[in-house]
């Protein structure tokens, strides 16, 4: 029995010396060496077929790279990401979202920084100044943006039309109050903005910024804005809600977890305006049976910082981990900057942060008049970058937790106020001793 | 001669014994790999500051007493839980109970009704019902729809703060599948004489059903009312896709306050505190739930095993 095992256990070892030492000889005798790279991204169907499809483009003039694709929706990639990163499983191109540079560059150097791949990647077309505010942390460079978002309004343009309501207006606070009651004059069961929660928390952070003119949370773990500041949005979003201008949050926070393409009410003509990313465009406009325009953000005439959302749509990252990062930087490269890239990926991930990636493009009149107009209109009111701690998750939570109490009129914009800044002072110390 | 055959046997004996384990090793190996190595390893991160992509780092009680003292959300997401299992499990139990003797009774295409009946608890627990369920239960949703026939105003089933919860219980109560089949069983092995005997005493149905039925029964409840009260404190699935713990956090389970502590705040060991506080909350619960059954289940053996 026993001399059997050991019988066995001789003739593997044997099979696995002679395999490796004959598959060793086989990978020098290949002279380009075979090699596999992971490619993990979120998105849309729109975003998946054009990625797959240059994948295919890619792998095809270099045949010697096989690249596995993997890919699916928003809602879990965060959690799949980290634990493959804890894992050290995860793909060798990652693709992540601004709001995570900063929690991600936290927990040490994950990935390649770019600021040393200048010689193997071709970064000439990207702003500077872009992505040394949103894709770094210092002077580490995390990814490169894969496109240029805003936060925006996308309108239902027949029923703003139906309504009498001009889209092409200098959109203010007031101007949404006052459109909005005309809107509900005009059918009671229509309102003039959905929003999703997440969405009134950007409405907030957009407010106290246009009031103060700075973050809403200071670097130095202090809070950025007065009771009074806040007390005036809390009051202005219950003021929405009581006249009608947006749908009771009893009807949208069902529909929290997606877009608006995947929103009945909004698919039926309930609502005139979504405010959305611009990298949204494309689905929604996919999706809707309706003409879709679009408007800049409100921004008032007194505002101290126009305060606009701008952001990266996606940041593309290197593994640090990965085994073939030379080969990984060369995808990359191709994927930014080749013609025939750019124009099968075209605005799939927003309008391309690339400047050549746009010319060509816009040369071959591929994208989306409206995705641009919105970027446009926005730029120049852009907020700038946000710091760490405005786009902290936990911050998040809790103004979403008292958006919530307001919105379901469980407390006065006052009490809401009141806690919310005793809760936000309080998670700040913890984050600030933590440090 | 005697010794020789001794030996073959201890010989066959020891090597079915090897055939054993060798049957049973798919099951010991999960259960080290997947529940008792993790078991122990959520033990030791509850006692640390711990990222799940940086090293662990020992900080003793600390995330204990912050859950205790601390925490915003820890004793409303305990409430909201235990709120929830005092619905859903007793609700599920009678629904069950209920079922399980419109089904014990001698009807045409029997076998048909019992298949049918048990289809929600396999499909019951899966996101695409859940999702389902979002949109049957929408303001303008099918329920909704439904009701307004008979002139009842529309509910906010899922979008309410004082509703949702209970919408939500009853995904679980409407997932009575496997509590009913072993009601359905126990039913069967109710005695017919003992039927006969109430007859001929006189008993009504109604009677019948709580002087007889319901005593028989007791061992099957108390079964089901363990095993559901162990599933229903960690329920997750439904809170977590059809109201993200929402609205107004009126359906923030334990378990999705676990999930949010360690996968979105990346906190590991906030998160393994939790959890271990769960398995303590469950396991005290469960001893409660034994230690009264001497009380009101009844054996007709005495209780022998």
């Amino acid at each position: 029995m026993k001399k059997s095992v050991k019988r066995i256990m001789v003739v593997c070892i044997l099979a696995i010396l002679t395999l490796s030492i004959v598959g060793g000889l086989s990978i020098q005798a290949a002279k380009p060496k075979k090699v596999q790279l992971r490619f993990s991204w979120w998105g849309n169907d729109a975003r998946h077929k054009a990625t797959l499809k240059a994948i295919e483009l890619y792998t095809k003039k270099n045949p010697h790279v096989e690249i596995m694709a993997e890919y699916g929706g928003f809602g879990t990639y965060y959690q799949k990401l980290l634990t493959q990163l804890a894992g050290r499983t995860a793909a060798d191109i990652i693709q992540i979202d601004y709001k995570w540079v900063n929690d991600l560059a936290s927990q040490g150097k994950l990935f390649v920084d770019m600021s040393k791949m200048s010689n193997k990647i071709d970064m000439s077309g990207f702003d500077k100044k872009f992505v040394k505010d949103q894709c770094a942390v210092g002077d580490y460079i995390l990814g490169l943006p894969t496109g240029i978002s805003v936060l925006g309004l996308i309108g239902n343009d027949s029923l703003l039309k139906e309504a009498g309501i001009n889209i092409d207006q200098d959109w203010d606070w007031d101007k949404i109050i006052e459109e909005g009651v005309k809107l509900q004059k005009f059918d009671k069961n229509k309102h003039l903005l959905y929003m999703k929660t997440i969405h009134y928390y950007y409405l907030t952070k957009v407010m106290l910024k246009q009031k103060t003119g700075t973050d809403f949370i200071n670097d130095d773990y202090t809070l950025a804005f007065t009771k009074k500041d806040l007390v005036d949005v809390f009051s202005y979003i219950r003021k929405m809600i009581d006249l009608g201008v947006v749908p009771p949050l009893e009807e949208t926070v069902l529909f929290d977890g997606g877009d608006p393409d995947q929103n009945p009410n909004w698919l039926q003509g309930q609502y005139a305006f979504n405010s959305n990313q611009a990298s949204k465009l494309a689905a929604i406009i996919g999706a809707s049976k309706f003409d879709i325009d679009v408007a800049r953000y409100p921004v008032p005439k007194n505002a101290k910082n126009p305060g606009l959302i701008t952001s990266p749509a996606q940041i593309l990252t290197i593994n640090k981990n990965s085994d073939h990062i030379d080969e990984a930087a060369k995808f990359v490269n191709w994927f930014f900057n080749d013609p025939e890239a750019i124009l099968t990926l075209r605005d799939t991930r927003g309008l391309p942060a690339v400047k050549k990636a746009r010319e060509i493009l816009m040369k071959e009149n591929l994208l989306d008049e409206r995705v641009v107009r919105m970027v446009d209109v926005t730029l120049p009111f852009s907020g700038g970058a946000e710091n760490a701690l405005s786009l902290n998750q936990e911050i998040e939570t809790i103004v979403e937790d008292y958006i919530h109490q307001v919105g379901f009129k469980k407390l006065t914009p006052e009490k809401a106020a009141d806690n919310m800044m005793k809760d936000l002072n309080y998670k700040l110390q913890e984050l600030k001793s933590a440090k | 001669m005697k010794s020789l055959t001794l030996r073959n046997k201890k010989t066959s004996w020891k090597r079915s014994q090897n055939i054993g384990l060798l049957y049973i090793a798919p099951w010991i190996i999960g259960f080290l790999v997947f529940q008792l190595y993790p078991f122990i390893v959520s033990l030791i991160y509850s006692f640390a500051d711990f990222s799940i992509i940086k090293t662990p780092e020992f900080v003793g009680l600390k995330n204990y007493i912050n859950l205790f003292t601390k925490d915003r959300l820890f004793y409303h997401s305990l409430k909201t839980t235990f709120i929830y299992v005092l619905i859903a499990v007793p609700g599920k139990l009678i629904f069950a109970l209920i079922i399980a003797l419109i089904l014990n009774m001698k009807l045409k295409y029997i076998n048909f009704y019992r298949t049918i009946y048990y289809m929600p608890s396999i499909l019951g627990g899966s996101v695409a019902v859940s999702i389902l369920w979002r949109f049957l239960f929408a303001r303008n949703g099918l329920v909704n729809i439904l009701l307004s026939k008979f002139s009842i105003a529309p509910i906010d089933w899922l979008g309410s703060p004082d509703v949702a919860l209970y919408t939500i219980s009853l995904l679980k109560v409407w997932q009575f599948g496997s509590s009913m089949v072993l009601f359905l069983a126990g039913l069967k092995q109710i005695p017919g004489e003992l039927y006969e005997a109430a007859k001929v005493d006189g008993a009504g149905k109604i009677r019948t059903f709580f002087s007889v039925t319901l005593p028989l029964l007791t061992p099957i409840i108390f079964f089901n009312l363990i095993m559901q009260m162990v599933n229903a404190f960690q329920e997750f699935t439904s809170a977590f896709v059809v109201t993200q713990g929402g609205p107004l956090r009126s359906t923030y389970l334990y378990g999705l306050m676990l999930y949010e502590q360690g996968f979105r705040f990346l906190k590991m060991g906030y998160a393994s505190a939790q959890s271990w506080i769960l398995f303590i909350i469950i396991m005290a619960m469960t001893a409660l739930v034994f230690k009264s059954s001497p009380y009101w289940t009844y054996y007709d053996d005495e209780g022998d095993f």
